[in-house]
């Protein structure tokens, strides 16, 4: 390992499902800011997707299947010793620095202990910041009733609201208001697309949040399901996909995936029930094609995949 | 607002992003309407082409009828004539469905 020289800055960027962190980071290596970086993207399901998206990075290291913070720690922390043992950093060098990319369901502040307990990794890796983003559109909710939002927060460096045209900056401001409570220190900064904006004053505005105290109350865990769209065609996925959002948009915290339609290679995502129009993808073809994650609570994998199926069988034999 | 960095996007809604242009376009229709009338015969409604335009008409065994832009909005129009979302993963629907096909 690389232990006696100079050290690799580590960024952390972490944030709640769908808040906005690969688009931030696309914007980020576009505009060449991450020049100097190893990216790792971490997604807690086996089939990545962020990857995909983040194709203009040139070196990149995907760990999926596993969230960095808990069951995929151990896979982080040797991708960590094997970059840093096959880099060699100087002042000079092309390679300054790490940037982690953590599933949405990671805790940044267990990553950065974890590193910091590696006696070995810590002589070669260290975390300098920790990005954390939040979705303006859903903040206040997530903030109310998801701990793992409010962990994210109160270990954040910098705190990046993503999304702020999407709301009044009212909505903006009662967001800043609350975490300003939860983490007075970290900078603060607004994002549409990745590209910062100006955030509000809160103290020139009524931004006290009146909405209930944090549900501390066991919601239950959030599960990833993976399905396979086998041979949905891309109108019985639509009203399938549509009909779920509608029905169960509450307890569907994210979806993603990439599917194949008449029309191309086009990445769905949805945070709750809004679906982002979806981009078309050049090729080649991933292994992750055909798969659709969905985040959240009340349902199971197989569940899903008996609704899909059933969906496509009736769709079949109606049009026949 | 930066697009640079990303790839182009589709236009529409979402549920008509990957419905195929030109001379497939009918058939991708008509496979949308027969997937959508297959879930919503479970509950009694049907569905047809609502005429010139890109929507969907629903309508109940007694001529009640709503008309919908698009899926998301046949949903709601749906969830407004019968008093309750038609949910995809609740088992009754789904074996409502299987049993129709095995019909």
């Amino acid at each position: 390992m690389n232990s006696s020289g100079p050290r690799f800055l580590l960024t952390v960027l972490g944030g709640f499902l769908g808040a906005g962190k690969t688009t931030w980071l696309r914007h980020h290596l576009h505009s060449g800011v991450f020049r100097d970086a190893i990216l790792v993207v971490n997604e807690a399901a086996r089939a990545p997707v962020d990857h995909v998206l983040l194709g203009s990075a040139d070196r990149i290291r995907v760990l999926a299947g596993g969230c960095a913070c808990c069951e995929g720690r151990q896979k982080l922390l040797r991708v960590l010793c094997e970059l840093s043992a096959s880099t060699r950093i100087s002042e000079t060098s092309e390679i300054q620095r790490i940037v982690l990319e953590t599933s949405g369901l990671a805790d940044p502040q267990s990553i950065r202990a974890a590193i910091a307990s590696d006696q070995g990794l810590s002589r070669c890796v260290e975390v300098t910041e920790v990005v954390v983003i939040i979705d303006a559109v859903n903040g206040l909710e997530l903030l109310r009733d998801e701990a793992l939002t409010r962990r994210q927060i109160a270990c954040a460096d910098c705190l990046i609201v993503a999304k702020t045209d999407a709301v009044e900056s009212q909505d903006v401001a009662r967001l800043l208001h609350a975490l300003q409570s939860l983490n007075p220190t970290a900078v603060r900064f607004g994002a549409v697309r990745g590209v910062e904006t100006p955030l509000p004053d809160v103290d020139a505005c009524d931004s006290r949040d009146r909405r209930a105290p944090p549900n501390d109350q066991d919601v239950g865990p959030l599960f990833a399901s993976e399905i396979r769209l086998g041979d949905a065609t891309w109108p019985v996925f639509a009203v399938w996909l549509s009909a779920l959002l509608h029905a169960r948009g509450d307890e569907l915290l994210r979806v993603k995936g990439i599917v194949h339609a008449p029309t191309g290679r086009l990445l769905i995502q949805a945070v709750r029930r809004h679906v982002q129009p979806p981009e078309i993808l050049p090729g080649p073809i991933d292994e992750a094609d055909g798969t659709l994650v969905v985040f959240g609570r009340g349902h199971s994998t197989e569940m899903l995949q008996r609704s899909l199926d059933a969906f496509a069988k009736a769709a079949r034999k109606a049009s026949t | 607002m930066c697009i640079a960095c990303e790839f182009p996007a589709s236009q529409g809604h979402w549920t008509e992003s990957g419905t195929a242009k030109g001379p497939d376009a009918a058939r991708d229709r008509l496979a949308m309407l027969s997937a959508l009338g297959a879930a919503l015969a479970t509950d009694g409604l049907r569905v047809r082409a609502a005429g010139v335009w890109a929507g969907f008409q629903i309508s109940t065994q007694s001529g009640r009828f709503e008309n919908a832009q698009n899926l998301e909005e046949a949903w709601t129009a749906a969830e407004k004539m019968l008093g309750h979302a038609v949910d995809p993963l609740n088992p009754r629907f789904i074996e409502r469905v299987r049993a129709a096909v095995a019909s």
